[in-house]
């Protein structure tokens, strides 16, 4: 009896502060913090560190923006502690949609709804890239001599990784079956490819100009045709239904306040309209997209299910059954 | 040429100069030291070059190497201790010339010998580093696996005490890497359902602990630790043209065995200065005067393990293989900015590269200047008492170990590593060579994988592949060379060696 009344009262507990802090009478009034799942000097760093700047700059937050670094394991280690953390309106956490592979594959650790979205802000669409020694001119020369020779080709690649997932969606749309070679990031890509190891990848936008004369794009997977390259096509115009993008989001954990998220959410709103937030995203190619609430969350909805339509096959390649 | 005046005329700029200077002078300062060592302060560095430009922290890392190789020099001559562990052979002749009441001249030939070592080896390295990088391009995943396990295979030379020990150490490392997402494939391996182990054990707290606090706790233990020291006296520091001719063919020969030394990937310093002094004994006219207090042992010495430190660097900015235990540390730096540490270095970022090779020469003609002029000083400061110097070490170790990912589990991580260090040092257990391992292995592992992949899972291209196979070769003859030595006559070089 005594023990159940405890229980209850234990319950009771978060309802009572949660009500208490839900009011935030003067949110925000302490430093907030903004998790970043990825070691300092990476695409994820980079934007929140330029992004801080602007707001302290522009003075759009009356309190700190602290930036803090928690990476590994694909930035599961990260989400986990944002997720853990007390749903006060005072941590968030930046993440791209590698979080989405990770609930596909089971690596998170624990449901996605465990996360409140609070907005996205930022697209960086991907694209597929061979040297410029390679015959191929268009990518239907690409398919069809794949579908000759199958499994001839290798396409060097982040096993488990988000581009993994899109490969795996082009063969499944296309018919081919392309070897993946594990690389890693869009450098040693690269690197492999310069080599003459490999014949395709997918790359980030920013290699359009650094991949000068040596690589050549043949599809675009954004949902239309990119300004920095208006000549390569999308993958839709070709009737393959598979689009791939880097999409940063914002989230925030489950239960906190509506009144901080929506404050966030148009923080970052201002910070993305600044000079400088500009300028970030023409420097690497991206693209600013501002997504918040219900259109954030259907996006979202729409993300995970793509990811787990190929998610087996993933888990295939990555030796786990 | 065209990148490489640019790189030194930057040196010369007010950061980069100040980077320099202070990296040359600590490096000395703590080389001198017993107890610190190069490894440890650039170890410790490593978090404070998070928020430095790429370029300004390897200049600063690469000028502590060079300083530390050198510095190391003065204790041995005037401690009969080695200041860093590639002083080591530098004992055998340098305290005895010094005792005889020459110290002056012992630091000289030692100090211009370091000079004269440096410079012929960064010819070579700024020489071979470009159109090596341009060749290696081609080279694919089995090249460099193979590449790989030679240096993996070097950890039996690096022990030189027990081979078993050396093994046991670097397959030790080789574990302690595979723990955490599985570089290949991206799946978990080994975290026995412990979420922080999802990370596996990272850099910083694993070198922090295992290269710095092991020694740290071993100084505590050992704090009353009497030291020898002989009359000083800094008259004659300077070569003559005399002693020049008489030496110069050691110098050449023993920069070249430095310098190839250095460049195999896995052993430097230490090995280097091993090999040439045991060389110069076998050329020798007079091989008995060699652990008495002659010129030539020291100048053997002292020449080798300065031009290992620039030999070393060729692999690492080639090929991304470090050359030697503090080449690891450099590796990291260039990690944690974000730079990728192989043959297109070169190419992406030109400034850097050559920034580490310019880096090399200044901060050598630096070590030559500060260490005519400083050693009186230094000499001094070599006897401040450990216990001043034991806290600092302690905290900057907790602060590095958790700057990185801003985990208090890391600092554990970082502890626990130093009481294993400390342990295996007690049991004469090597732990560069568990460094070695620990850096090479997903290295190797990661490539071989790539190149099942890129081969449709044939072992055979290992083979059939020209470069791939003959680097296989020299892994096995690596591998069983010391069993082949056992005929001949061991080294002289003291029991509890250890490369740096």
């Amino acid at each position: 009896m005594k023990l159940m009344r405890l229980a209850a009262f234990a319950a009771a507990l978060p309802i009572v502060f949660g009500a208490a802090s839900a009011a935030l009478a003067d949110y925000p009034e302490k430093p907030i913090k903004l998790i970043i799942p990825y070691r300092a000097g990476g695409g994820s760093d980079s934007l929140a560190r330029t992004m801080q700047a602007a707001i302290e700059k522009h003075k759009l937050l009356p309190v700190p923006l602290v930036v803090t670094n928690i990476d590994g394991a694909g930035g599961a280690i990260a989400a986990r502690r944002v997720k853990d953390t007390k749903p006060d309106g005072y941590t968030f956490l930046q993440i791209h949609n590698g979080l989405f592979s990770m609930v596909a594959t089971n690596k998170l650790g624990f449901d996605l709804s465990e996360l409140k979205p609070v907005a996205m802000t930022t697209q960086s669409c991907i694209y597929v890239a061979v040297p410029s020694t390679m015959p191929w001119k268009s990518f239907e020369d690409l398919v069809a001599d794949a579908k000759a020779n199958p499994g001839k080709f290798k396409a060097s690649d982040n096993i488990g990784g988000i581009t993994h997932f899109s490969w795996l969606q082009i063969m499944k749309a296309t018919g081919t079956e392309i070897g993946m070679v594990q690389a890693g990031g869009t450098a040693k890509r690269f690197a492999q490819m310069k080599g003459g190891h490999t014949h395709m990848a997918q790359m980030s936008p920013g290699w359009i100009k650094r991949g000068g004369d040596e690589l050549r794009g043949l599809l675009w997977l954004g949902p239309e045709r990119d300004p920095a390259a208006p000549d390569m096509p999308t993958a839709l115009e070709k009737g393959i239904d598979v689009t791939s993008c880097l999409n940063r989001r914002f989230w925030a954990p489950k239960d906190t306040p509506q009144e901080a998220v929506d404050y966030f959410a148009n923080l970052l709103k201002q910070a993305m309209a600044t000079e400088e937030m500009k300028a970030y995203h023409k420097k690497t190619g991206s693209h600013i997209v501002i997504k918040t609430g219900a259109e954030n969350e259907k996006a979202i909805e729409k993300e995970v299910a793509g990811f787990r339509a190929v998610a087996p096959m993933v888990l295939k390649a990555m030796g786990i059954n | 040429m065209e990148f490489l005046l640019p790189a030194i005329a930057n040196v010369f700029t007010p950061m980069p100069f100040l980077m320099m200077l202070l990296g040359t002078t600590i490096g000395i300062v703590v080389g001198a030291i017993p107890g610190l060592s190069g490894g440890m302060v650039i170890a410790l560095t490593l978090p404070l070059t998070f928020f430095m430009e790429s370029t300004h922290a390897l200049i600063l890392m690469v000028s502590m190497y060079v300083g530390s190789t050198s510095g190391g020099l003065i204790s041995a001559t005037l401690m009969r201790m080695p200041g860093t562990p590639a002083a080591l052979m530098t004992i055998l002749d340098g305290f005895p010339m010094a005792k005889r009441g020459q110290p002056g001249r012992a630091l000289g030939f030692g100090i211009m010998a370091s000079f004269a070592g440096g410079m012929v080896s960064w010819l070579f390295l700024a020489l071979l580093s470009p159109p090596l990088a341009e060749i290696a391009v081609r080279f694919g995943p089995y090249e460099i696996f193979s590449m790989t396990l030679v240096a993996l295979m070097l950890i039996s030379a690096v022990s030189a005490g027990s081979m078993i020990k050396g093994l046991l150490s670097g397959f030790l490392g080789i574990l302690v890497s595979m723990v955490g997402v599985d570089p290949s494939s991206g799946a978990l391996r080994l975290t026995f359902g412990v979420p922080d182990l999802e990370t596996g054990f990272r850099l910083l707290p694993v070198i922090l602990g295992m290269l710095v606090m092991s020694q740290v706790i071993g100084d505590i233990v050992n704090i009353n630790q009497p030291i020898e020291r002989v009359q000083t006296s800094f008259r004659s520091m300077f070569m003559s043209m005399n002693d020049l001719r008489r030496q110069w063919t050691n110098i050449l020969r023993s920069s070249l065995i430095g310098t190839w030394i250095g460049i195999l990937p896995g052993i430097g310093g230490t090995t280097a200065a091993i090999a040439s002094y045991t060389t110069a004994r076998n050329f020798s006219k007079t091989p008995e005067k060699f652990g008495t207090g002659t010129e030539d042992g020291i100048v053997a010495a002292e020449t080798a393990n300065n031009a290992a430190v620039n030999g070393a660097l060729v692999p690492l900015i080639t090929l991304g293989i470090p050359g030697s235990v503090i080449d690891v540390l450099l590796l990291g730096a260039l990690i944690i900015h974000n730079l990728t540490p192989g043959p297109l270095l070169f190419q992406d970022s030109p400034e850097v590269a050559y920034g580490i090779i310019a880096g090399a020469l200044v901060a050598n003609v630096f070590m030559f200047i500060f260490m005519i002029l400083g050693t009186p000083i230094i000499a001094r400061l070599m006897y401040v008492s450990r216990a001043y110097l034991i806290p600092p070490i302690i905290v900057f170790c907790v602060i590095g170990a958790f700057a990185q990912g801003n985990r208090l589990f890391d600092v554990w991580i970082m502890l626990a590593f130093g009481v294993l260090g400390f342990l295996m040092m007690k049991a004469k257990i090597p732990t560069g060579p568990f460094v070695i391992g620990y850096i090479l292995a997903p290295i190797a592992e990661t490539q071989l994988r790539s190149g099942l992949m890129v081969y449709d899972s044939s072992f055979l291209p290992l083979l059939t592949r020209p470069v791939s196979a003959a680097f296989l070769v020299i892994a096995v003859l690596t591998l069983f060379w010391p069993f082949l030595m056992k005929r001949r006559k061991a080294p002289t070089a003291p029991a509890h060696l250890e490369d740096e």
